[in-house]
């Protein structure tokens, strides 16, 4: 007994070694062993089935290949709708101006520039297949140009190719120790929830200060980001996870609609208690604390999975329900003692508190229901809504098309025999990072893995592969060059350059059914890829710069803008597509954030003040078009939401003072209805959520910091504009 | 049944249209099994879908060549 003890001490060391291991760099060097298989197999397949280049199977296989099965279907899934789009693009490209090579160059120019519009507009894998579209139209389009008679059968091989390559990447990688996005996303939604609980237990006990608020906006945010792509990705692992898709899709939205909440709240609280209305303040401190209690009981604690949260959805259905009696007892003794400033203040404040509980109560009801398998939606779940800049897209799609002319116009003038590649690549590039946050530096890590690749390629190619004879001795050879590059893939850093060098090396290294030995090709072929790859760097340096601050700017004010979305936007599903728009917006901004300016901080802090004023002016809107109201007690609400709309169009001191004064006209004008004693009672109501969302308006633009806020961030864009400058 | 079709003036094998009827059969199964919950008693999942797709477009294809 004594020295099984010993042993274990001797042993729990190095298991404990091995487990940590086989859980970080062990998991790597599974992908990279499944991604070497699926590529083998590929890589054999096609010598069988005769096919005329196999390399571009095995690549397929390295450019679906990622650690997790649901991306490697969901980016397969797409590759194949791009490929085939692509294809028929192809048919009709060739079909229409195969004689004429300028027009047909232009033509394709065209039809890359419009899919890189696409993929601009797009988010994840989606972009990806508006990316493929484009680029197949050049792989399959120029070798057709010069043999339209065969360009069916080009088309069909190219097809055969990317679809054999798609098929045993996702088999070996769903069969062979399948890691699935599934429980990852489990535990997303698992840590959002109790990241998200804890934080508003702290908000509404009030004991947070605002670096506190900003990082946990910032967390937030990219959870919400996170957590749609791998819903999206996770929709192709298994029906499971189809049958919750909606569930998820649902619950993201309302946790986004309970972020705002909670910002709301809180920031009303702070200006009351940074104005001092002290009697308001301890009434709705008493109800704040209860729906804190409901939430995280004295010696309990957060739910930690699904069903935990299910006794948490009644507390919080008999909160909302004992809710209206308590803030109408609160409002009693209030009127017993305050003014009507105070009072307004209390209603305000009430009326954001019931609205949040609602917004809690329905995101934990959202939460525990995915412990059940029951297929019923709760609520209708809304789409994800993406940000797409017009302006973004128009000038990617405009830069792809000038750099595929270029480079033909080039091609065509030195008659290079090797400018289709050159051509296929600066295609490639444009579409593929029309999107990316800094496409110049994405393409830096790339060109770096091109340049290894291709050395790579030229080694393995002409010193080891000649040496050996038949497939086993192949996969040998190329083993060890490939795994280099599939273990870059795997890590986060280094990522860009392992596609980059599998991406070289397999498309140079000669494998094909007819052996050809060949250095000064694979040479030619290498280069013009370089060519291609520094003509697409320069496109997005020079030509039409991906990166500048104008149009930084003209997003970060896009994000000001946003709340005009909300005051003149189609009014059905107007809240989920402003909350959503805008946090999509403020990530892409914050990807290309210089966080060590502050620059995060000054977006996060607009983002918050534009939700805030978006949502009070869509209440308005809300309270103004309800039937009840007469034209007398609408136009001034109308007028209010305008006068808000031209300030947050271009903010400045006068329109400032002119929004607040609308919102005051406005507020007297309803103070009078109210006083009228003939209304009805619905009419009541609306005029009553009207001048609660109007006093929320006039609280935030009042507030000094949030209206610096609006303007801030431009000012320091422009900061940092004169610091690179200099 | 032949053994290729012809599609807009080319021959293509008559296994292709079967492959994309057996991913459909497969698919269609698939989400059934999956909400019956099916998958919670099955092994390896991915491996049994894999393998009744084999079924699915083996009888697909003996129904072919038979």
């Amino acid at each position: 007994m004594n020295t099984t003890a010993v042993d274990a001490a001797n042993v729990s060391p190095w298991r404990a070694a091995l487990s940590d291991w086989a859980l970080s760099d062990g998991r790597a060097w599974i992908f990279v062993a499944k991604t070497m298989v699926a590529a083998m197999l590929a890589l054999w397949l096609s010598f069988r089935l005769g096919f005329d280049s196999p390399r571009s199977a095995m690549l397929t296989v390295f450019i679906v290949a990622q650690p997790q099965t649901g991306l490697v279907l969901a980016k397969s899934f797409y590759r194949i709708v791009g490929t085939i789009v692509g294809c028929l693009a192809t048919f009709g490209l060739v079909g229409l101006f195969a004689q004429q090579r300028e027009l047909f160059l232009a033509a394709m120019a065209l039809w890359v520039g419009l899919c890189t519009a696409g993929a601009a507009r797009n988010r994840n894998f989606r972009a990806y297949g508006f990316v493929l579209a484009g680029y197949t139209a050049c792989l399959i389009g120029f070798p057709s140009a010069q043999h339209p008679e065969l360009t069916f059968s080009i088309a069909v091989t190219r097809v055969s190719e990317v679809m054999l390559g798609i098929l045993c990447a996702g088999v070996i990688s769903d069969l062979v120790l399948p890691q699935n996005l599934g429980p990852t996303l489990v535990n997303t939604v698992r840590s959002g929830y109790r990241d998200f609980a804890a934080f508003v237990v702290d908000a509404l006990r009030g004991r947070l200060d605002h670096p506190t608020i900003e990082r946990a906006h910032d967390r937030f945010l990219s959870q919400i980001v996170a957590f749609e792509a791998q819903r999206d990705a996770a929709y192709f692992e298994n029906p499971e996870a189809r049958v919750r898709s909606s569930r998820l899709r649902l619950l993201n939205a309302e946790f986004m609609a309970a972020t705002t909440g909670i910002h709301q709240l809180h920031q009303l609280m702070e200006r009351l208690r940074a104005r001092g209305c002290g009697q308001a303040i301890d009434r709705l401190a008493v109800l704040y604390a209860m729906l804190a209690d409901r939430l995280l009981p004295a010696n309990g604690a957060l739910p930690a999975t699904a069903a935990e949260a299910a006794p948490l959805v009644h507390a919080l259905s008999e909160f909302r329900e004992e809710l209206p009696s308590r803030i109408a007892e609160a409002r009693q003794r209030i009127e017993e003692s305050a003014g009507p400033s105070d009072r307004l203040d209390f209603a305000s404040a009430a009326d954001l508190l019931e609205r949040f509980a609602q917004e809690i109560h329905h995101y934990t009801e959202s939460y525990a229901s995915l412990s059940e398998s029951a297929t019923r939606l709760l609520r209708p779940a809304p789409h994800y809504v993406v940000h797409a800049d017009g302006i973004t897209a128009a000038l990617s799609g405009l830069r792809a098309t000038i750099a595929l002319l270029v480079v033909t116009a080039f091609w065509i003038a030195t008659a290079w025999p090797s400018g289709a590649g050159a051509a296929t690549i600066a295609c490639v590039f444009c579409c593929l990072f029309a999107a990316a946050a800094s496409p110049v530096k994405a393409l830096h890590g790339l060109g770096l893995g091109f340049v290894g690749g291709l050395v790579a390629s030229f080694i393995c190619g002409f010193l080891v592969l000649p040496q050996l004879d038949g497939f086993p001795l192949l996969v040998a050879g190329l083993a060890p060059f490939l795994m280099i590059g599939v273990r870059l893939i795997a890590s986060p850093r280094h990522g860009g350059i392992g596609a980059g060098y599998c991406i070289m090396f397999g498309s140079t290294i000669g494998l094909d059914n007819l052996a050809r030995y060949d250095p000064a090709g694979v040479l030619n072929e290498g280069f013009a890829a370089l060519f291609g790859a520094i003509a697409a760097s320069l496109a997005f340096a020079l030509l039409v710069p991906a990166e500048t601050r104008r149009l930084r700017l003209h997003l970060v004010r896009s994000l000001r803008r946003q709340v005009l979305v909300a005051c003149y936007g189609r009014r059905n599903g107007l809240r989920h597509r402003f909350e959503n728009g805008t946090r999509d917006l403020l990530s892409q901004l914050l990807a290309g954030a210089d966080r060590s300016q502050g620059e995060d901080r000054q977006l996060l802090a607009r983002a918050l003040s534009v939700l805030e004023a978006g949502r009070a002016v869509i209440d308005l809107r809300e309270a103004a078009t309800l039937g009840t109201l007469t034209v007398g007690s609408r136009a001034p609400l109308h007028a209010a939401v305008r006068a808000v709309a031209r300030l947050f169009e271009r903010p400045d001191a006068r329109r400032r003072i002119k929004a607040l004064d609308g919102i005051k006209h406005a507020e007297t004008l309803i103070e009078l209805a109210l006083h009228d004693r003939d209304i009805d009672t619905g009419e009541r109501a609306a005029l009553r959520r009207g001048r609660v969302a109007l006093h929320q308006l006039r609280s935030l633009l009042s507030d000094d910091q949030s209206f610096a806020s609006l303007s801030a961030v431009e000012q320091a864009a422009r900061g940092t504009g004169v610091a690179d400058a200099a | 049944m032949p053994r290729e079709i012809e599609l807009l003036g080319f021959y293509l094998p008559t296994l292709l249209p079967m492959f994309v009827l057996a991913f459909g059969l497969q698919w269609l199964i698939d989400s059934v099994l999956g909400r019956l919950g099916f998958y919670t008693r099955v092994w390896h999942p991915s491996l049994f879908r894999f393998s009744l797709f084999v079924c699915l477009f083996g009888a697909l294809g003996l129904a072919l060549y038979s």
